[in-house]
């Protein structure tokens, strides 16, 4: 799965679950700037994992990290596990 | 004992099932109209009489902040936020560590914590959602408030059951007093009505069933009808400072929090002690540098238990000697039920309001005094144009912790009148 892909998943999980306007969550916005927290983003993952049925073990994000590294890190994450 | 400050009472806050906001809460008082409903527990096959909060606060705070906050949170930050506002406060950072939050409650994010036990143990999950520790944890409250408002020195949070926020009010006079720090915001906050809390205070026996004719005349302390305590759900603050903060500011007052009593029965974990009580309320009265016959109003802690009430009459003689037969007593429990560790500051701030608004609020549905807590009661319906100058809020809870709160109006300072305009946000 390629990181646009994941990128999608990404930001229609911050709009349903926590409301945030679609026009805000660009590639390069970072969590910090649009008030997610890294509870936030363990939220999220915990979506992917139940719907890509696998585990996300590698957490390790850049400090206040864009939405498009976030994406890379889960992508490295679903590639080490293929 | 020595008093080092004058501390005065400048904001109120409520979210409760007889009002959110301190006008509705007046409003709802002075005709003693009960906000007890029925309330279903799912996964119990019965419904409750409770003191509910009738709305939602979801619109309150953005789907960002919401999954880390409980009810108990939603609420305990919205009747501190209007307590702040009433003062003419809105943050205190720079106050460094000389402002303080004292919080107390007894089950904390308790509807987040029952559905995290649905996940557990139906769904059978073996992690939590990641905000569950955050909004369960008893102190999120005062940490939730301290964060949103910059309170950067002691944030502590009381558990001494249904004492819990009358401690903690207790405890932030005291740390106003004796000059620790100049302002603090004190109070509680509850969110009991889930199956978890209703079923294990069941368990107790003590707790009432609806009322046949009316559900909102389930809770009757005092009476000698009287069938059990109601839970009730909901958030009390009170802004205390320094009379000399506040004067430097040009804040009105209030009153004073002029007396605190805390005494422990060491007796039993689940039966009152009038003796403990008794003292609670009479080292309350001392501290203030009052006389028993001092007292105006004095607002009871009775549940409408068939024990508790009978033990607080006594304890109340035992207290006031001559002057129990004098002195006004009511619980306010009988319309907006038992709010567990927020039920000591809701209580509070209606004997203030008793207190600025000159009325005695009453015990509704009491048409039958029990003989055994013959008192000089407030029944059925308030008292208007009552002159208060000094007035008693008693708790008590389970485990014995007793405590006792005297408000007196000042002699110097402006005073202050409750704003009806204050709404629930």
């Amino acid at each position: 799965m390629d990181n646009a892909v994941i990128l999608t998943k990404i930001q229609a999980s911050l709009h349903d679950r926590f409301g945030l306007e679609v026009v805000q969550l660009g590639e390069n916005a970072r969590l910090g700037d649009l008030g997610v927290d890294s509870l936030h983003v363990l939220e999220i993952m915990l979506d992917l994992e139940a719907e890509l049925g696998t585990k996300l073990v590698d957490l390790s994000f850049p400090p206040n990290p864009s939405l498009g590294e976030v994406a890379a890190v889960i992508s490295r994450n679903l590639a080490g596990n293929a | 004992m020595s008093k080092k400050r004058d501390v005065v009472i400048t904001g109120l806050g409520v979210v409760s099932p007889v009002g959110c906001g301190i006008g509705d809460l007046i409003s709802h008082l002075s005709t003693a109209q009960s906000g007890i409903r029925l309330c279903e527990a799912p996964f119990l096959q019965k419904s409750f009489p409770a003191g509910v909060v009738p709305r939602s606060f979801a619109e309150d705070f953005t789907k960002l902040e919401l999954p880390f906050l409980d009810r108990c949170q939603q609420m305990a930050i919205i009747a501190a936020r209007q307590a702040m506002a009433d003062a003419g406060l809105s943050e205190f950072s720079n106050h460094g560590q000389r402002a303080g939050l004292y919080f107390g409650t007894v089950r904390g994010g308790a509807q987040t914590e029952q559905a995290w036990y649905e996940q557990l143990l139906i769904e059978h999950k073996g992690t939590s959602r990641p905000f569950t520790a955050m909004a369960m944890m008893h102190n999120s409250s005062a940490a939730q408030i301290s964060i949103r408002h910059q309170i950067l020195g002691p944030v502590m949070t009381l558990s001494t059951a249904c004492a819990s926020s009358g401690t903690a009010i207790g405890e932030a006079l005291r740390a106003v007093r004796d000059g620790y720090i100049d302002v603090a915001l004190a109070g509680g906050s509850e969110a009991p009505l889930t199956a978890c809390v209703f079923g294990g205070f069941d368990g107790t026996r003590a707790m009432a069933v609806p009322d046949a004719s009316d559900v909102g005349r389930s809770c009757r302390p005092f009476a000698k009808d009287r069938a059990g305590l109601v839970l009730g759900e909901g958030a009390a603050f009170i802004l205390l400072e320094s009379a000399e903060h506040a004067t430097r500011r040009g804040a009105p007052c209030y009153g004073s929090l002029a007396g605190y009593g805390v005494a422990s029965d060491g007796y039993h974990i689940a039966s009152p002690k009038a003796e403990g009580e008794a003292i609670a309320m009479r080292l309350a009265i001392e501290d203030a540098g009052l006389a028993p016959a001092d007292i105006d109003y004095l607002n009871a802690h009775a549940t409408a238990t068939r024990g508790g009430d009978v033990v607080e009459a006594n304890a109340i003689r035992l207290a006031f000697g001559d002057a129990a037969k004098t002195v006004p007593v009511s619980s306010t429990k009988s319309v907006h039920g038992h709010l567990l560790g927020a039920t000591s500051a809701l209580e509070l701030v209606i004997t203030i309001l008793a207190m600025t608004e000159s009325f005695l609020p009453a015990t509704a549905h009491l048409d039958e005094i029990d003989p055994q807590c013959e008192l000089n009661h407030v029944a059925n319906s308030p008292v208007f144009d009552r002159r208060i100058e000094r007035a008693m809020s008693f708790s008590s809870g389970f485990g014995g912790t007793n405590v006792a709160l005297v408000v007196s109006k000042h002699r110097e300072m402006p005073a202050k009148r409750a704003s009806v305009s204050v709404l629930c946000s």
